[in-house]
């Protein structure tokens, strides 16, 4: 477990940055061969407005739509990345966070290779019911390969302060604690580096499960 | 030809050794002629019924809007030629009929009221209930077979007495120990199999199917939240039934809504916004266990996933089973949205109508204040629609269709909230219940117009009407019949209708408001 390379500290560096280093590499893979392409099928799940909507477009179209509207459903978007040097499309599902698709089965998240689970940072509750996303969703969690995403952290102010360090003791097993980190889907803040790095994770697990 | 009367009348469901009885007092027209008259379709005095007044052989369509006092809300009175009509003739089908030219469509074995009968034709005109109200319509007579009544009744009265003894079983334990709880949800266990589904339909289910109700059996899928509670996942028809004339809002209900409406329109994320789920939890068995959580103790947005928990663990939805495909054709309906809308909600059971426009009122509300709370009706839309509608058979299968395709729902449900006022032009906003004589202008109130219409042209010997029902119903007479404070309404040992002033201690034959109609 773990991918050591690509996990250093919590990067400060610079969102442009990582985005330049992204559309680099997605040129580039666009116009490579298929063959050896892998699909990567990660799934947001979480709380009603922690973000994940908002997560998953500033990490594809790199945008921020200041507009409340709640997910119908589900939505899926793909991009195309270069995660240590092999060519892999990730398909990020985006679920309605309403309470009433918890229960809602495996059917829909079957064949997914990861799963992320956003909370909002600055709220608790948020943060609680992760554990419930993770056991209602998915009933073979050995399976999966679980991230933890703390959204919202541009909200400095009124932030209620769900520390970093105390999120570390409170993570639950089976969470690749490397790879989860803080973001912030307004600014860009980590959500690139999030995201790759959330993948290597997943490439590497499976590498060593196969 | 007669000329169709229209006219207000007062109306008490009597229930008497398992005969529902209804008597009907004139206190408009002429100051209270009462007539004791039994009705066609009398097991839950809610549903829109037919009667006959003996004394003139004319027809009482009505429809009852109030659960307590069970006044009539319209009636229509149509005078037929048929004159050798018994009311409470009951007959069985013995033929499946499709419903083509006016025929009641019905399956072999179906209990239906004969309402009028023209033998030298060898038709009848015969209602049923069904889960979308009173169907009526014609049959010939060969295709009927007489029943014994005496069997019948008993049948009647024996399921009737099973659903209050289980009434009476819950007044009495008010605060049960949890094995008396356990007990009663053996009982309950034990008495759902005969009385699914809809209390106010079971047992008329029960008699008209002659099946025991295998229409309501509960399905066992992944959308049910929560084993059945004394209060959460039961059937709201049950949960709600105090008798067949009365129905209550769950206490608690009403407050998480009164509670929303004062602190929660200002909330960012209302609704959308889920609350603690410990807490949920911990709520929603206080309530199972007939108690009162202190509400204090839980924020705002913890108690709007109790209300939103509460539809959802329903198994049956809000919206039912049975129109769940007629509402999601009707979205993509554009230029009788409105009109179709208000006949879809009136076909639903009168319970869920209420509970409906409480909720609706309370949506309509927070979108009002959506430049603050962010929640437009779309947005409440989408969040509530999953909890409202869901589609019978959806099983693990279908769960990804409802969660990428279910399109339609939040569009419907955000439909609904903007034009709650023209759905519900009888609800009082500020009491949030039902005014009970604006309602009467509620075109849908009034199904009952259609079978009345079909026997007026019968009598013009046009016998079979193809053309769909329509709905022509001479303008109510709508007139304030509540009782100013200090008077009370009574009745005589000879049945009339009088009323009392407890302050200069008199009585009168005239209504105390008569005055005012006038003018």
């Amino acid at each position: 477990m773990g991918c050591g390379n690509s996990q250093e500290e919590v990067p400060k560096a610079s969102a442009p940055n990582l985005l330049e280093k992204a559309d680099y590499s997605e040129s580039y893979i666009r116009n490579k061969s298929v063959i050896n392409r892998k699909l990567l099928k990660v799934i947001l799940l979480g709380d009603s407005g922690v973000g994940k909507s908002s997560l998953m477009n500033q990490y594809v179209h790199q945008q921020f739509a200041a507009e409340y509207k709640a997910t119908i459903g589900a939505d899926f978007l793909t991009k195309h990345v270069m995660i240590d040097n092999v060519p892999v499309t990730m398909q990020i599902w985006d679920t309605a966070g309403q309470e009433r698709f918890q229960s809602l089965g495996v059917a829909f998240y079957r064949g997914a290779d990861c799963c992320a689970l956003v909370f909002d940072i600055n709220s608790e509750k948020s943060f609680d019911s992760v554990t419930s996303w993770k056991e209602a969703q998915i009933q073979n969690p050995h399976d999966f390969c679980f991230v933890l995403l703390g959204n919202k952290v541009d909200i400095e102010n009124q932030r209620q302060v769900l520390k970093i360090q105390r999120v570390n003791p409170l993570m639950m097993s089976g969470v690749q604690k490397e790879s989860s980190q803080l973001v912030s889907a307004k600014n860009g803040t980590c959500v690139v580096d999030a995201f790759d790095c959330l993948a290597a994770t997943t490439l590497n697990r499976d590498d060593l499960v196969s | 030809m007669q000329d169709d009367v229209a006219c207000v009348y007062n109306a008490i469901a009597q229930k008497n050794k398992g005969h529902y009885r209804s008597e009907f007092s004139r206190t408009v027209r002429s100051g209270g002629v009462p007539l004791l008259c039994p009705l066609a379709l009398s097991v839950s005095g809610v549903q829109p019924g037919i009667a006959l007044l003996p004394e003139t052989d004319k027809f009482l369509g009505f429809h009852f809007h109030d659960f307590k006092s069970a006044k009539l809300a319209a009636v229509k009175i149509t005078t037929t030629a048929h004159t050798n009509t018994t009311m409470a003739d009951m007959m069985r089908i013995i033929r499946t009929t499709r419903g083509k030219e006016g025929e009641l469509p019905a399956k072999k074995g179906t209990l239906v009221t004969i309402i009028s009968r023209d033998d030298k034709k060898g038709l009848c005109f015969a209602e049923t209930l069904t889960q979308q109200g009173v169907v009526s319509g014609w049959l010939k007579m060969s295709d009927l077979e007489t029943v014994s009544n005496a069997e019948e009744r008993k049948k009647k009265r024996n399921s009737f007495k099973k659903e209050e003894r289980a009434l009476l079983n819950e007044k009495l334990e008010k605060r049960p120990t949890k094995e008396q709880l356990l007990e009663k949800g053996i009982l309950q266990r034990d008495a759902s199999p005969s009385s699914p589904g809809i209390a106010r339909h079971t047992s008329y289910n029960k008699l008209v199917r002659g099946k025991s109700g295998t229409k309501h059996t509960r399905q066992a899928s992944i959308i049910k939240e929560s084993p059945q509670g004394s209060v959460f996942g039961r059937p709201v028809g049950q949960l709600m039934f105090i008798s067949y004339t009365e129905f209550r809002i769950p206490e608690f209900l009403v407050e998480v809504i009164d509670l929303l409406t004062a602190k929660g329109l200002k909330e960012q994320g209302l609704f959308r916004i889920s609350g603690s789920t410990l807490d949920v939890s911990e709520m929603k068995d206080i309530i199972d266990h007939n108690g009162t959580p202190s509400w204090d103790k839980y924020d705002i947005q913890t108690i709007s996933s109790l209300l939103k928990l509460f539809f959802r663990s329903m198994p049956e939805p809000l919206l039912t089973y049975d129109l769940y495909d007629a509402f999601v054709k009707l979205t993509a309906d554009e230029t009788s949205k409105l009109l179709k809308a208000q006949d879809l909600i009136a076909l639903l059971p009168e319970v869920n109508q209420v509970l409906l426009a409480k909720l609706l009122c309370l949506l309509q509300k927070v979108s009002r204040n959506s430049e603050v709370n962010k929640m437009t009706s779309n947005n409440l839309g989408i969040v509530f629609a999953p909890t409202l509608m869901w589609a019978k058979n959806q099983d693990a299968s279908s769960s990804h269709e409802l969660i990428t395709g279910n399109m339609v729902g939040p569009e419907l449900i955000a439909f609904f909230i903007e034009e709650f006022t023209s759905l519900f032009p009888g609800f009082d906003d500020t009491r949030m219940q039902y005014n009970t004589d604006k309602s009467i202008n509620r075109k849908s109130t009034i199904p009952t117009g259609a079978p009345l219409n079909r026997s007026a042209s019968s009598s013009q010997g046009n016998l079979i009407d193809s053309s769909p029902p329509t709905i022509h119903l001479p303008p109510p007479i709508v007139r304030d019949m509540s009782m100013p404070p200090g008077w009370e309404e009574s009745v005589d040992p000879k049945g009339r209708t009088y009323y009392i002033d407890r302050k200069n201690r008199k009585t009168q034959w005239e209504h105390p408001r008569a005055s005012s109609w006038n003018s």
